[in-house]
């Protein structure tokens, strides 16, 4: 117990009890009888009614026979958890499906679950849709039979004959340990519009759109605040670190610029460079044997250039300032729920464009 | 957690099978959660039975849609705040948890670490007991004690530190002895 970190340790790892065998049999037994008491009570005061109604009529009968049937179908999957199970062709009551599954849905509409994405089916036979719980799904909607609406707790995500994918992001920044809620959908084909209670946004195909607790659909892309040629540039940054493109990367950075400060032909300003002044004084030092722009461009590339992004990048705000001539924007890199990083690259309008000055 | 989902919604359709799941996986949990917040064998068994037993019943009209762990944490830290203020009232002093644990029965399992470490939480103010056993047994986060507690995050971080250094003396103190 030398240190704090070794004391929060030892609890963690060393302060452990069990029950004993008795205990766990004998409590283990009341907690099942409470279950089974609770359940015949239940039963009880409802039995005599459900009974009734289903033998009042033929087609309830008929109904009642399908349900079992449709509830040994879930039975079976529950228990055994596996993706080779497969549903009977019809509507199911309400189940949760667990991936990597793929389900089709008696209209033909088919969601793929990757690993560790749960949706709960609906089991209103009048509704398309179902309920996105956890994780990445790719959704194909059958097309000509009606809204297909998939619920999520941040928001609902009404498809207009497409395929699409979501992901629910659950997690917490490595950096900076803020929490991140958030719903990221993505359009292949066609459009969907996503919806809350805060506002409502069309998602074409080839875009993205991201839904945050009580926050209206964001599409940086949509945002009319900003100006067309800023979203360009981000378009193109996230295009340059989702492919690891180095030189598409610096193309968004004014060379011309950073060679000036680096060769102390400029004055070193915040809102050009998006680094310290110690950061400038560092690459003066570095960069001292440069002698063009492109030169410098073709060091940065041969020094490795920009990593390729790991995960998704999803970007949750522009904010641009009130001179309008400098955007922040507040995107994530997710990679899992392990792997969330908060990056807050900026740009700046200067020498007749928006250049972006920091990652 | 997608387990869990599932256990939910099984549980909700009076599943014995996901009962019994939801009990083998966070019965020693939530037993070590009461020893630690209680320091006594007896009422921490009573607490987690209670809590178990009343979970089983609610299967009918159970409507969790948050986390169950969490779920079950809160069940168990309000019955030990009641057991508490219960005992101050009757200004009852509990038990050793060494003769109860110790003794003929064995209801509850342990190493000797796991009694000093225990025995040192015993000596610590309820307030910074609760913020370490949530925090480094429960694994919550400072901001979700701060919301059970109804207090800030900041109280809650100095509650933690403080609490640690606390224990931190008692237990260097027994090794100077």
């Amino acid at each position: 117990m030398k240190s704090k970190d070794n004391l929060e340790e030892a609890i963690q790892k060393n302060l452990n009890f069990s029950a004993s065998t008795e205990l766990h049999d004998r409590m283990l037994n009341d907690v099942l009888n409470a279950q089974e008491q609770s359940r015949k009570k239940q039963s009880a005061a409802s039995r005599p009614n459900i009974r009734r109604i289903i033998m009042r009529s033929p087609v309830t009968k008929l109904a009642a026979a399908a349900v079992i049937f449709l509830a040994a179908g879930i039975g079976i999957y529950t228990l055994t958890q596996s993706d080779e199970v497969h549903f009977p062709e019809v509507v199911p009551p309400p189940a949760v499906l667990a991936g990597p599954l793929t389900y089709t849905f008696q209209d033909g509409s088919i969601v793929n679950l990757a690993d560790g994405a749960t949706i709960e089916t609906s089991s209103e036979e009048s509704t398309r849709g179902f309920r996105h719980i956890s994780g990445a799904i790719e959704v194909t909607v059958a097309k000509g039979q009606g809204d297909f609406i998939v619920t999520t707790p941040y928001g609902d995500v009404k498809a207009l004959g497409t395929k699409f994918t979501m992901e629910l992001v659950d997690g917490t920044d490595t950096n900076t340990q803020e929490e991140i809620k958030l719903l990221a959908v993505e359009v292949e084909e066609g459009s969907v519009r996503v919806s809350n209670t805060k506002g409502s946004s069309i998602v074409e195909a080839s875009r993205k759109l991201i839904v945050e607790p009580d926050q209206k659909p964001y599409d940086y892309y949509q945002d009319e605040n900003l100006p067309a040629r800023l979203r360009e540039r981000i378009q193109l940054m996230l295009e340059a670190l989702t492919a690891g493109d180095s030189a598409a990367w610096m193309a968004n950075y004014n060379i011309d610029y950073m060679y000036k400060l680096i060769k102390g032909q400029v004055e070193y300003d915040p809102n050009l460079f998006g680094g310290s002044k110690a950061d400038a004084e560092r690459l003066q030092k570095m960069g001292g044997d440069i002698s063009s722009p492109q030169e410098l461009l073709e060091r940065f590339i041969a020094m490795g250039g920009i990593k390729k992004a790991s995960g998704e990048i999803y970007v949750r705000s522009v904010t641009l300032n009130e001179n309008g001539n400098h955007a922040v924007a507040r995107c994530i890199e997710y990679a899992g729920e392990n792997h969330i990083i908060g990056h807050n690259p900026q740009w700046h309008f200067f020498d007749n464009d928006w250049w972006q000055i920091d990652d | 957690m997608i387990e869990d989902e599932l256990l939910k919604w099984r549980f909700k359709r009076s599943s014995k099978d996901a009962l019994q799941r939801i009990y083998e996986k966070y019965l020693d949990y939530l037993l070590t959660l009461a020893m630690a917040l209680l320091h006594n064998a007896s009422e921490a068994e009573d607490i987690v039975h209670d809590v178990f037993v009343k979970f089983a019943e609610s299967s009918a009209d159970f409507k969790l849609t948050g986390n169950l762990k969490s779920y079950l944490t809160t069940c168990v830290l309000n019955c030990a705040r009641d057991k508490l203020r219960a005992n101050q009232r009757q200004s009852t002093r509990p038990e050793s948890i060494d003769s109860e644990i110790n003794g003929p029965d064995h209801m509850i399992i342990s190493t000797e670490e796991s009694l000093r470490l225990n025995h040192a939480m015993a000596q610590i103010p309820d307030q910074q007991r609760e913020v370490i056993a949530l925090r480094l047994k429960g694994k919550m986060k400072f901001r979700e004690i701060a919301k059970l507690q109804g207090v800030s995050v900041n109280t809650i971080q100095g509650r933690y530190r403080y609490g640690l250094n606390k224990l931190r003396s008692i237990l260097n103190g027994e090794v100077e002895k």
